[in-house]
């Protein structure tokens, strides 16, 4: 399985009268973004209401972001982009493809909802996310009934921004890449230790059976399963729905996988990703953490394994189990993990523990509070849904200075470790 | 630095490292010293004229535990130097002695409002309690480490008094507080996972950036496979005497009661009452049995299936702190194995 994608940097984003991407510059025309989503039917269940064009180092704030998403395509004859959700199921991660980079479309949301986030783009915010130099699109959308699901609506919302990608993806892909990257495992060189990936993917405490996934699927009921890790950075994966901490983009961008892949062949050997679920039931949990053990250590033979969550409570202690169970049978371990702010100290910062956990990576303080000083335009709405657990909260006016928990500023919290941002103790 | 005026400070030692004598002198009431004694000497020879002890304090290590005026005699006698800073200890792993200078050091910073330091062991229980509260210097186990650790102290103290920024390599020497922030760091945690993984698995050093809490992992006694035993029943439920006459706090114990049982049938509202801010203590008030099981308890022991303990013992749980917790852990262990105890039901809330 070979995958190469060329990368298309943006230095800057204007409208214009026509769609054309050179040297950095890309400017997209909005009417035949319009009219090649209404031809694609993905305009048949919502009406877009506003597209906007969102520029780095400016006084911008988008608030009820509810997904990040990539502008990626996949490129040739026959190919299906985001199988099993997007377009027809096919197997991802094979062949040539294009993605914009410092560029990503926020997919805000016309519902209200505490689990939204802001983007802003000047100020401590904008310092402190990966997302903040990015150029975006920002994408409005409202459903043409208003009876439809949340979970039908986010659908809707997610495939109209991926399919923008594509669009612009491909646009760019007429002209030469400034970039090619190229993702194989072939020639698994031996002597170097083997290194699997252990991804879980949603966590089902929190989750909508309507949801598509992995190639579309729920996940209900997963078994853990073995993945190439170019399936996912070619778009079988999409971020489930309850996302804190992560999105759709650092699930195609994952940095794990990108780090394992600098150092395949040099320092270790990238043998393949296992896939998993948070289950809730004691059974299931207990079948998916050893199933997932075993994967990793008896199918894809791991010497050494690190492993990622989404979601909090169960997830760690899964997270946690499966630190144990690998440890016990000599497969070497770190997580990335985020923390609770709790009581303030350092003896308080998960909800479960194990003395085997001895190699932890802080993906930060996820309900840290941050102020993020006022922004002259604001796009996606006109207040900002409390954010806090607290029911007496108000909404916040967008324009003025905020107080925001870390997480709720796009990638500030990353729980796939795209974020520089981490618990230090003081 | 000879053209500074030393700075004034107090030294609190125990009998032993005030010269006075070992264990047959830890008795001593508080007393104080014009000048240094000791390792204060060692204090103001490598302090090279920033620091001059004014006075040392000394108290016996028993006094100090034993006599709840002793801080305050103690207090009284700092003062009587008009200090500028105190200094206690180190005490190393001395168990009495550091949680004398930590108290101590509590009360000057909080009655003369001056700058404080002492010096701890890691393993010195009193460090995870205070570290948020003073700057307690990271020393050995034993006194072999004062020629280390009393400049270091020194040094630090006079940053403290001169309100210079500590240098990292300081901040290191001392126990961080026990707290947390977010901090932007140079690469991302996925590039910071892998490389930590490859140090793991080189056994070279690494440091998880979450650290584990320091729980004591206690592996189950075996089963019980007699027919007939012998049964305790203890609960952290705040189970107490009507009346309280053990003056169990509601919480954040410091201490566990014991409630003679052995003429009993069951536990009665009359008898018994509960102090635990931890839960809603209605249905227990009601029936108290549903707290600690005496009622079922005894039926079993007339029928001959088990011997009961005479003795409930009990605490209230909410919000104890693990040391306290562990330490009644300990002493009911014991005097149940002296009965020859050989199980327990515990209940908790």
């Amino acid at each position: 399985m070979q995958l190469q994608i060329a990368e298309y940097p943006v230095s800057s984003l204007e409208w214009g009268d026509e769609n054309k991407y050179n040297d950095g510059k890309l400017i997209i025309n909005k009417d035949s973004i319009l009219s090649y989503l209404k031809s694609s039917n993905e305009l048949d269940e919502l009406i877009v209401t506003d597209l906007d064009l969102i520029l780095p180092e400016t006084s911008t704030r988008v608030i009820n972001v509810f997904d990040v998403l990539p502008a990626y395509a996949r490129l040739g004859e026959g190919v299906s982009n985001f199988p099993g959700f997007l377009e027809p199921f096919q197997i991802a991660g094979h062949g040539n493809s294009a993605t914009l980079s410092n560029f990503s479309i926020l997919a805000t949301s016309s519902r209200p909802s505490r689990y939204n986030k802001v983007m802003d783009k000047s100020g401590l915010g904008a310092e402190i996310s990966p997302y903040g130099g990015h150029f975006h699109l920002a994408l409005q959308a409202e459903p043409r009934n208003s009876d439809m699901s949340n979970t039908e609506y986010y659908k809707h919302l997610k495939k109209i921004g991926l399919r923008i990608g594509t669009y612009l993806s491909k646009l760019a892909a007429e002209v030469r890449p400034a970039n090619t990257l190229f993702y194989t495992l072939e020639a698994h060189p031996s002597g170097l230790p083997k290194v699997a990936y252990v991804c879980m993917l949603a966590a089902l405490q929190n989750w909508d059976k309507g949801e598509s996934i992995l190639y579309g699927d729920n996940l209900s009921g997963m078994l853990p399963t073995v993945l190439h890790p170019n399936e996912i950075l070619d778009g079988a994966v999409i971020a489930p729905n309850f996302n804190l901490g992560i999105d759709t983009y650092s699930f195609l961008n994952n940095p794990v996988i990108q780090e394992l892949y600098k150092k395949h062949g040099k320092e270790i050997d990238f043998v393949g990703v296992v896939v998993c679920v948070s289950h809730v039931t004691r059974n299931q949990r207990e079948r998916s953490i050893g199933m997932t053990a075993n994967l990793a250590a008896n199918v894809l033979g791991a010497d050494l394994a690190i492993i990622t969550k989404v979601g909090g409570g169960i997830p760690e202690s899964d997270v946690m189990l499966t630190i144990e169970s690998l440890e016990r049978i000599k497969v070497k371990t770190t997580a990335i993990m985020w923390a609770h702010l709790g009581n303030g100290t350092i003896q308080d910062i998960l909800t479960a523990y194990s003395p085997a956990a001895n190699a932890l990576v802080s993906a930060g303080i996820n309900d840290a509070l941050v102020n993020l000083p006022g922004q002259e335009k604001v796009i996606g709405g006109n207040e900002i849904e409390p954010l806090s657990d607290d029911p007496k909260a108000k909404p916040q006016n967008p324009h003025s200075a905020i107080q925001v928990r870390c997480r709720e500023i796009c990638g500030v919290i990353n729980q796939l470790g795209a974020s520089r941002v981490a618990l230090e103790e003081i | 630095m000879s053209d500074i005026k030393p700075f004034r400070v107090v030294h609190y030692l125990n009998q032993f490292y005030a010269g006075k004598g070992g264990e047959a002198f830890a008795n001593t009431s508080p007393y104080k010293i014009d000048g240094s004694v000791g390792p204060g000497r060692l204090l103001e020879q490598t302090s090279k004229g920033k620091l001059k002890i004014a006075g040392t304090v000394v108290c016996g290590d028993n006094y100090f535990v034993e006599n709840s005026s002793a801080i305050k005699q103690i207090i009284e006698l700092i003062k009587s130097y008009q200090p500028e800073a105190f200094i206690a200890g180190p005490a190393f792993l001395a168990g009495r002695y550091g949680e004398a200078c930590v108290e101590i050091c509590c009360a000057v910073k909080e009655r003369l409002d001056i700058p404080v330091i002492t010096g701890l062991a890691p393993e010195h229980p009193a460090v995870d309690r205070y570290r948020k509260d003073l700057p307690i210097l990271r020393t050995g186990t034993t006194g072999a480490d004062m020629k280390n650790s009393i400049p270091r102290m020194g040094e630090i103290l006079f940053k403290l008094l001169q309100g210079i920024k500590l240098s990292s390599s300081e901040q290191n020497l001392i126990y961080k507080r026990g707290l947390k922030k977010n901090a932007i760091l140079e690469k991302n945690a996925a590039r910071r996972a892998v490389a930590m993984l490859i140090t793991k698995h080189r056994g070279e050093n690494w440091q998880s950036e979450l650290p584990m809490p320091k729980n004591d992992l206690v592996t189950p006694a075996p089963a019980i496979k007699e027919k007939s035993f012998t049964l305790a029943l203890i609960t952290d439920g705040g189970l107490i005497l009507k009346g309280n006459p053990e003056r169990m706090p509601s919480g954040r114990s410091d201490r566990y009661c014991k409630i003679n049982i052995d003429s009993w049938e069951k536990l009665t509202p009359e008898k018994v009452e509960v102090n635990h801010f931890g839960y809603d203590n209605r249905y227990v008030l009601a029936d108290p049995n549903r707290l600690v099981p005496l009622d079922i308890i005894k039926t079993l022991e007339k029928r001959g299936d088990i011997r009961l303990h005479p003795v409930i013992y009990s605490t209230a749980g909410a919000a104890t702190a693990i040391e306290n917790a562990a330490s009644f852990g300990r002493g009911i262990a014991s005097e149940l194995k002296k009965a020859g105890v050989q199980a327990v039901i515990l209940t908790s809330t």
